[in-house]
């Protein structure tokens, strides 16, 4: 089963301990949000998995195999892709150099055609294929940044806030391409700082506060619980 | 013919094409965004090893330069592998401390590199074409030194003109594009499935090779070395060489450095006041072009007419 398990993952910045001991697992084809407030270290897991960062103790399984201790070129070649937080397009390069380096890691004759697809698919992308990235607006370098991810072929994309800094009607739309990549058989981890959206597109959800996992649940029923949006906003003052 | 031929164009000319090699050096890293000054160390080390291979062991040249090549480009890993964790002005700084290491003990370690006084009668890399031509009297006497001085320069002229082909090539091609890549946004570049660790170390390794070949052919084109040649003072040279020629493409090192060499030989006109108007030109160039003289755009602008 071509899972993701992860057990009691520990990760520390020098002696600042971001992660303590986290636990939680990702179903083939789902998608899984994973939510919390700023610092709860969202973004670390999803780092920690990409393996941008070297875990402290704990344990990173995938199809059964351990990956915690592969490099981030290993780990993509394993069908894993992140798309980074802030989107990190190679600005200096045109769009059609920045999809086609999404493909960096494949030697297959391939490539082109699904550059094809991926141009149809995104057609603004196409007709803006010979600019140079960083001339593109938020929501086009997100979608260049989901473009980039998809030409590695990935089975698993972690998503980290795709959401950051657009419009609502842009975040519309990039939660539909989200929601069609699950339906062709991608599955997906999603950190959002937009939780009824995050919630609203998945199927099951976790909750971080201060490295750990508070709570989880299925995103329906967390949606109506009181205590994720305590956990999230933090309580109220009384 | 040869007698028509001026000696100190000629080794003007050979200066130039060592000091494109020593850009080359600072170039390469800093096409994955590593600023390294390591090139003066890198280069001293080959020049060392090359020198002292062939005054002490009896080496033929061109063996002891690919000897200190290697050896160098060993030390560029040995270096390369931590140092590379560093980012910027503290990479600039680890590199230089590196140089500096080696500097001192080229001074201290004395029954070996002759210390402060250095190694001298170093044979040049012309000697043995020169013996041939002798031999063969094709060249006398009158012409030997400039037959030499013109043998020198086309020896380095092949060398250089294969470096520069080299990384000319290596455009457009997949590590190319991964260091591109590394240099405009490391941790996309991760995303991506480069491994950005990998492509750095070799274009540190890269650089040490090519400062230490040359080092190597610097010492047998002057045939007398010494530490003070290659003090941090050399390493600022390169990167002026280079960020003045432009550090987005190869032919900018190669530019700068050519420029860069003559301006001071043409300004010895003004005698004393030749190094403070070639400052006045360092700054005016870069007041008007940050980016350096040759980018991508020229080339752009060039292909579209």
């Amino acid at each position: 089963m071509p899972d993701l398990e992860i057990e009691t993952l520990s990760v520390c910045y020098g002696h600042v301990e971001a992660l303590r001991g986290v636990t939680l697992r990702v179903k083939d084809r789902q998608v899984v949000s994973l939510v919390g407030a700023n610092g709860a270290g969202k973004t670390t897991l999803m780092k920690t998995i990409a393996g941008l960062i070297p875990p402290l103790s704990g344990k990173i399984r995938y199809n059964g195999m351990n990956i915690d201790s592969l490099r981030a070129d290993e780990i993509i070649r394993n069908g894993i892709s992140y798309v980074p937080e802030g989107r990190a397009i190679l600005n200096k390069m045109t769009v059609l150099e920045n999809l086609l380096m999404g493909a960096y890691i494949r030697q297959d004759r391939e490539v082109m055609a699904d550059l094809e697809n991926i141009l149809e698919k995104f057609p603004i992308l196409g007709t803006r294929k010979d600019q140079l990235a960083g001339t593109l607006s938020g929501g086009e370098q997100q979608l260049l940044a989901i473009g980039r991810a998809l030409m590695s072929k990935p089975k698993f994309i972690l998503f980290d806030e795709p959401s950051l800094g657009l419009a609502p009607i842009v975040i519309e739309h990039i939660f539909e391409i989200i929601k069609d990549i699950n339906e062709s058989g991608v599955t997906i981890m999603l950190v959002e700082q937009n939780v009824h959206k995050a919630l609203s597109i998945s199927d099951y959800a976790y909750v971080m506060e201060t490295g750990k996992i508070a709570m989880e649940g299925n995103s329906k029923e967390l949606l109506y619980e009181k205590r994720v949006m305590d956990a999230y906003l933090g309580k109220k003052a009384k | 013919m040869l007698s028509y031929l001026n000696s100190y164009y000629i080794q003007i000319g050979s200066f130039t094409l060592i000091n494109i090699m020593l850009a080359l050096g600072v170039y390469v890293p800093l096409s994955t965004g590593q600023l390294s000054l390591g090139g003066a160390g890198f280069m001293g080390l080959g020049a060392y090893l090359s020198a002292i291979a062939v005054t002490r062991f009896g080496l033929p040249i061109p063996f002891a330069i690919v000897i200190a090549g290697g050896v160098s480009t060993l030390a560029g890993i040995l270096v390369g592998v931590p140092s590379l964790r560093l980012k910027g002005v503290y990479l600039a700084i680890a590199t230089l401390g590196f140089g500096e290491v080696i500097r001192v003990i080229f001074i201290k370690w004395e029954t070996i590199t002759g210390g402060a006084t250095g190694i001298s009668a170093i044979p040049l890399i012309s000697a043995g074409t020169v013996r041939f031509l002798t031999e063969q009297n094709i060249i006398d006497s009158s012409n030997k030194n400039v037959a030499s001085d013109l043998t020198v320069f086309l020896i380095l002229f092949l060398i250089t003109g294969f470096f520069v082909w080299f990384f000319v090539a290596l455009k457009n091609t997949r590590i190319w594009r991964a260091n591109s890549a590394i240099r405009l946004d490391e941790t996309a570049s991760e995303s991506i499935g480069i491994n950005i660790h990998y492509y750095k170390v070799l274009a540190f390794s890269q650089s040490a090779f090519i400062s230490a070949i040359a080092g190597a052919l610097y010492a047998h084109t002057v045939s007398y070395i010494s530490p003070s040649d290659f003090t941090y003072h050399r390493a600022v040279e390169a990167l002026i060489f280079t960020v003045l020629g432009g550090s987005g493409h190869v032919l900018g090192a190669v530019f700068g450095a050519t420029v860069l060499t003559i301006i001071p030989e043409a300004l010895r006109f003004l005698k004393d006041y030749r190094y403070v108007a070639f400052g006045a030109i360092l700054v005016i160039m870069m007041a008007f072009k940050p980016e350096g003289i040759i980018t991508d755009n020229i080339f752009r602008k060039i292909r579209k007419k």
